[in-house]
């Protein structure tokens, strides 16, 4: 028990310190921004695992940030270090192992060449990691809901769940070993290249595949216009055909994944490495967003929160939102929409949906199955690389062209699941919609959030403690005999309290 | 409720400036009193009030922009008005642009302007790709926009570009080639215009049988 202790306390005094850094980071100036990066990125450069795959998110597709070190330049360990992992078999096949150049959260990749003169890249797995992983993913299972995860009821088992399910499988070099083997057999795209496995060499703890050259994202991305074309045909062609026609997608695209070249034809050619973290969308839920799609494109009439429930959102949480299907729709599938080619520079899909939505965004993202949030991983992350090529694509036509008619029929025929009950359908709830609250301090607005009406059920998440703590002594309340009442009486419309003390001003209401 | 542009302008005499500004560029007087006279021409209402200070001849304190087709006949017209003189000659501000400006009575100043369009200029604008075009299937588009009557032509140059694009992608390519350039061009335009359109196609070397039997794209 004291030395499992003693393994545990140092790492969560790690992970509060990044907690730390989080908060730090979120709450900085501008001016201070870099240097809370900067920071941040140096203690999850300290740990690798779990915080550095969490530093390799927060990189996203941007070569410059203080993330990227995380991806590209973290110092590996030394051959000596990692050679245990390497079965005889081998190491008999090899010529010859260079110290590693390319190190990451799980593993670090050594130049090597075999006995038959082949050039290959060793990812080996580092020793003793996936123990330290399992002991980080016990510590977030430890973790409270709290902010923004805790008031709009994230599922946050589902979330962990897929987490853990996630890093754990990404740990075994097996899967990965299939996975790529199967995205390469799979995969038919102009200029997608995915290296050869090597699967008799290969372990649990050990890759093997093709040595493959190419420059950096930063570097293509100054390529001439038909270059920079072609990459980007290719990128949204590989989201598009391992989503809709394969079900499993590449879930972790950042630019240290991704090599980029010229082949002998004069035509770019995109390298796609690392399948340790892929999502997997069943038949129905891609069925159901291309026949969203593919409605919104045509300009039909659709019932867009079925579709989204067909995906895997919760009905519950969606009906909230059900006036503003349509307008959210045409934000979320604006370059679907467009009859031509489209700049994902125009696309503002956070300034759009705060603007439209509000504080809603959150129940939206709430809704959402936890495996999407990975799949939205990967479509944001390919918008920000078209971004960064600075190229316009016609996105409905080449899905279109990737999906086919049958497909496209198939999904047009697909039966939406029936509404589960009848809030989905918007008709018969009576009760209050929204929860409104509205802090004033010196006549500046501190507060002033609307929230689905079930968020009455736990104000203390809502309203900041210090004002709580007045509200409390000033109007004697009985929050938790509040939440009762509301429970059991049901949320109707009703003014639930107000306090003006002359300074500040709160009131909070369900209409 | 409407709201129209209104300018307030100081002058000595309103009502000799309003009878200028109806007689000599097409202003008609709505509202006249002591205080203010308010004439208007459907796109700017101005409402002239008496400065003493003011006085006849003040420049620069109404500027007013006309557009002509011939700038030495509108000079020449404006130049036999009363109290009007040319105080700049002619001057090109940029290719497509030449200004002159006369000074009026009670402080009111005109900006003559002639605008070129592109055959006036003799140029052919390049196409709003992004895609890469094939030369030749960009210079046949860039060619047959020219048969397009010119205030139609910048938008049929963005509508014929873009559905070229779009049906290049349909086939998952990136280079627009003639195919898809001719296509987009009998899709884009209007049905009266075919037969036009496909002389000129022939007359090109190109076939236009084939093209033209999907209608057009709204």
């Amino acid at each position: 028990m004291i030395p499992q202790l003693l393994s545990i306390v140092p790492k969560t005094l790690h992970w509060c310190r990044i907690g730390l850094g989080l908060r730090r980071l979120k709450r900085a100036n501008p001016e201070e921004r870099a240097h809370a990066q900067q920071a941040l990125a140096t203690l999850l450069a300290d740990s690798r695992g779990l915080a550095m795959k969490m530093g390799q998110v927060m990189a996203g597709s941007d070569d410059n940030n203080a993330f990227q070190p995380l991806v590209s330049s973290i110092e590996p360990l030394p051959l000596s270090a990692v050679q245990g992992c390497l079965e005889n078999q081998l190491i008999q096949s090899l010529r010859s192992i260079d110290e590693s150049t390319a190190a990451a959260s799980l593993g670090q990749v050594h130049h090597a060449v075999l006995q038959n003169g082949a050039d290959v890249a060793v990812k080996i797995r580092y020793p003793g990691i996936v123990e330290a992983v399992r002991a980080e993913l016990k510590l977030t299972g430890w973790l409270p809901d709290a902010g923004p995860v805790k008031r709009w009821r994230f599922n946050s088992a589902d979330y962990k769940n897929t987490l853990h399910r996630q890093l754990l499988r990404e740990t075994d070099y097996r899967i990965e070993m299939q996975t790529q083997q199967r995205f390469k057999e799979r995969l038919k795209v102009p200029g997608l290249h995915i290296p050869a496995i090597y699967s008799d060499l290969c372990t649990d703890a050990v890759l093997v595949q093709s040595w493959e050259s190419g420059c950096r994202y930063s570097e293509a991305c100054s390529w001439p216009k038909k270059s920079r074309l072609e990459i980007g045909r290719t990128l949204l062609m590989t989201l598009w055909q391992s989503l809709f026609v394969h079900g499993e997608v590449h879930g972790d695209p950042h630019p240290g994944n991704y090599l980029f070249r010229i082949d002998q034809q004069d035509n770019a050619q995109t390298v796609l490495l690392d399948f340790g973290c892929t999502v997997l969308i069943d038949r129905q839920r891609r069925l159901a967003l291309l026949k969203l799609l593919d409605a919104c494109h045509a300009g039909r009439e659709i019932d867009a929160l079925r579709c989204f429930v067909a995906m895997g959102f919760d009905a519950e949480k969606l009906a909230y939102l059900n006036t503003k299907m349509p307008e959210l729709c045409n934000i979320l599938f604006r370059p679907f929409l467009v009859q031509r080619p489209f700049h994902t520079m125009e696309w503002r899909l956070s300034t759009s949906l705060q603007a439209s939505l509000g504080e809603q965004r959150w129940w939206f993202r709430a809704a959402g199955p936890a495996d999407l949030m990975l799949l939205l991983r990967a479509f944001h992350g390919v918008g920000q690389q078209l971004e960064q090529l600075d190229i316009a694509l016609p996105w409905w036509p080449l899905l279109r062209h990737v999906v086919g008619d049958a497909l496209l029929e198939e999904a047009r025929a697909l039966e939406l699941p029936a509404p589960a009950n009848s809030r989905v359908t918007g008709m018969t709830y009576a009760g209050a919609r929204r929860l409104s609250v509205r802090i004033t301090e010196n006549g500046v607005s501190t507060v002033s959030l609307d929230l689905p009406a079930e968020a009455a059920t736990d104000l203390a998440s809502i309203i900041p403690k210090p004002v709580m703590a007045e509200i409390q002594t000033a109007l004697d309340i009985d929050l938790s005999g509040l939440t009762r009442r509301l429970q059991q009486e049901g949320i109707s419309p009703q003014e639930l309290f107000s306090l003006d003390n002359g300074h500040k001003q709160c009131r909070v209401w369900l209409e | 409720m409407n709201f129209v542009i209104s300018v307030i302008h100081a002058v000595a005499d309103p009502i000799s400036a309003a009878t200028f500004l109806c007689n000599a560029l097409g202003f008609k007087n709505t509202c006249q009193s002591t205080e203010a006279v308010i004439v208007e021409n459907g796109a700017i209402a101005l409402r002239l009030v008496p400065d003493n200070t003011a006085r006849q001849g003040d420049g620069g304190c109404l500027n007013l922009e006309l557009q002509t087709r011939n700038m030495a006949q509108a000079t020449a017209e404006l130049l036999v008005l009363p109290d009007v003189s040319l105080i700049a000659q002619p001057v090109a501000v940029n290719p497509a642009r030449v200004e002159s400006r006369l000074q009026g009575p009670q402080g009111i100043l005109i900006t003559l302007v002639q605008e070129f369009n592109e055959d006036e200029l003799g140029i052919i604008p390049p196409l709003p790709t992004s895609l890469i075009w094939n030369e030749d299937a960009e210079d046949c588009i860039r060619q047959m926009l020219r048969l397009i009557p010119v205030s139609f032509r910048e938008s049929a140059r963005i509508r014929i570009t873009e559905r070229a694009e779009m049906l290049t992608a349909e086939e998952a390519e990136i280079t627009v080639t003639m195919n898809f350039a001719v296509q987009a061009l009998a899709d884009v335009t209007p049905l009266f215009q075919h037969p036009m359109l496909m002389s000129a196609l022939r007359q090109r070397g190109i076939d236009p049988s084939g093209y033209f039997d999907r209608g057009t794209v709204s």
